[in-house]
């Protein structure tokens, strides 16, 4: 079923955290929320659900954290091909 | 040897003891909780359920049902193998990482059942850790002592929900040794719960990794269903959480969340995990469905709450021994097995109410209870009809009343 106009809010906010600025918009559509976390820098963008009646600190905070795990994975990967680099494959696979 | 006599002696001894257990033989209502029906000899009756740990209904709910019937008719019935030999359907992908999602982790890892996934997990971490000491909370579930035994490490217990006495067995290791503290969020028989950030920062302080069961809570607590740590904003604190799809989410199967690096460990290692086939992807779907409904919504916790809370107070009114405690669990003590099978035997036969007696080794001898579980779809009258119930056989069995 279509929601209404009414039902659909939008918010931004702003967060300056110490791993950097973070920007996180609510969109609430019926009773859900939708939070977006997004690193200003990188321009890393996470997702998370919950209910509108629920408190937006709360649900920034968690929106927050799956960010910095996102940020956090992003980096390890990178690091894991920076080391790779000058590696070369045999046959008993890859060797540095 | 005789050995037929050796177990029916061994069934002889509980019988005598009144701790003999017997299954209800029941079929629930496709989309009609609490009622069902009871089969007895030729008969059958209906009944209403007060004992389900399907607490917010979502077994029978029509979004969890359809996504089943969606899965069906999209992947068939069962999953075709192990996880690792072509077990691993879609939906196990997406309820992980909406699991994920829901505890604020990394990952997390599937289990055929809560308990499965307690053992298969806590060994795994002990054996993973080597030199590793356990710190287990002395009410935590057999599931959680059966991990602790199998990991083989040297344990301690710790008294129930006591933090000095934590701390004080804690102080004697150094920072070195790897500990893991292991204890659950809300207990299911006494209905209390934990301190889960004090218990945090004690692990933080004495360097444990933490290792909570959330069974009884995950999706009746918090703003989107993660349970006491998820109402208490300390999921980023909690290491390891061990959560059920087969209370609160309504299905069947278990599941841990946790960094991406120890649940690949568990996935890698554990055979609990490793060799047996995964959960069919109708049971998945429907957990999906009923994981993404909840942590949306917030109606079936704020009125499974108000429902637990009305009939606590209702009954400590009609002057009927309830154990106080601060979850949505309504313990009701008798206190002697025979009783509370009779008291629980009269009341399916005369009133149609079904509540299954808590009897030792799940409760400590002279604890014995009955433990009931109002949802959010139990009516005011169906708490009259059960009050009355109780109200006229704990007069009849001069059963002990609330002081």
């Amino acid at each position: 079923m279509p929601h209404k106009p009414e039902d659909i809010g939008k918010d931004v906010d702003q967060v300056s955290d110490p791993h950097g600025e973070i920007y996180i918009e609510y969109k609430q559509v019926g009773q859900t929320m939708k939070v977006i976390a997004v690193d200003a820098a990188t321009g890393t963008e996470v997702v998370i659900m919950g209910p509108a009646s629920a408190a937006q600190s709360h649900l920034q905070k968690v929106a927050i954290q799956k960010l910095k795990m996102q940020l956090k994975k992003a980096e390890s990967e990178g690091e894991a091909e920076d080391s790779e680099e000058g590696s070369t494959l045999d046959s008993k696979g890859w060797t540095a | 040897m005789n050995y037929q006599k050796k177990f029916a002696d061994a069934l002889k001894e509980i019988k005598r003891e009144g701790r003999y257990r017997e299954f209800a033989d029941i079929r629930r209502k496709c989309g009609n909780f609490p009622n069902a029906q009871h089969f007895v000899s030729d008969e059958q009756h209906d009944i209403k359920v007060w004992c389900s740990n399907d607490y917010l209904g979502m077994g029978q709910n029509p979004v969890v049902i359809a996504a089943m019937h969606d899965a069906i008719d999209t992947a068939g019935a069962g999953s075709g193998g192990t996880r690792n030999i072509s077990g691993t359907t879609h939906y196990h992908v997406e309820l992980e990482a909406e699991l994920a999602d829901l505890h604020g982790k990394e990952a997390a890892l599937l289990f055929t059942s809560g308990y499965i996934a307690n053992d298969a997990s806590i060994s795994m971490l002990v054996k993973l850790l080597p030199g590793c000491v356990i710190f287990s909370d002395e009410k935590n579930h057999a599931s959680m002592i059966e991990g602790i035994r199998h990991g083989g490490g040297p344990k301690h217990i710790w008294r129930h929900n006591d933090l000095a006495h934590l701390e004080e067995l804690l102080r004697q290791y150094d920072m070195d040794t790897p500990k893991i503290i292991a204890f659950e969020s809300v207990y299911s028989m006494d209905g209390n719960i934990s301190q889960i950030g004090d218990i945090c920062d004690l692990a933080k302080k004495y360097g444990a990794l933490t290792y909570l069961d959330e069974v009884h809570a995950v999706g009746l607590y918090g703003p989107r269903g993660g349970g006491i740590a998820d109402r208490d904003g300390v999921l980023d604190k909690v290491d390891v959480i061990e959560g059920t799809l087969a209370k609160g989410f309504g299905l069947m199967g278990g599941y841990i969340a946790s960094s991406a690096d120890i649940v690949d460990s568990i996935r890698s290692f554990a055979l609990g995990f490793i060799f047996t086939t995964s959960l069919a992807p109708a049971i998945v779907a429907g957990a999906l469905a009923s994981v993404r409904h909840l942590k949306v919504s917030q109606m079936e916790r704020e009125r499974h709450q108000e429902r637990a809370r009305t009939l606590k107070r209702r009954m400590k009114e009609a002057g009927l021994p309830v154990m106080d405690n601060p979850s949505h669990i309504v313990p009701v003590m008798v206190g002697d097995p025979v009783l509370c099978k009779n008291l629980t035997d009269a009341l399916m036969e005369r009133f149609s109410i079904y509540v299954q007696p808590i009897n030792y080794p799940t409760v400590p001898r002279g604890t014995e209870r009955i433990r009931l579980t109002p949802s959010p779809i139990h009516s005011d009258a169906d708490m009259d009809h059960l009050i009355d119930a109780l109200n006229q056989l704990w007069g009849e069995m001069d059963l002990r009343r609330a002081a």
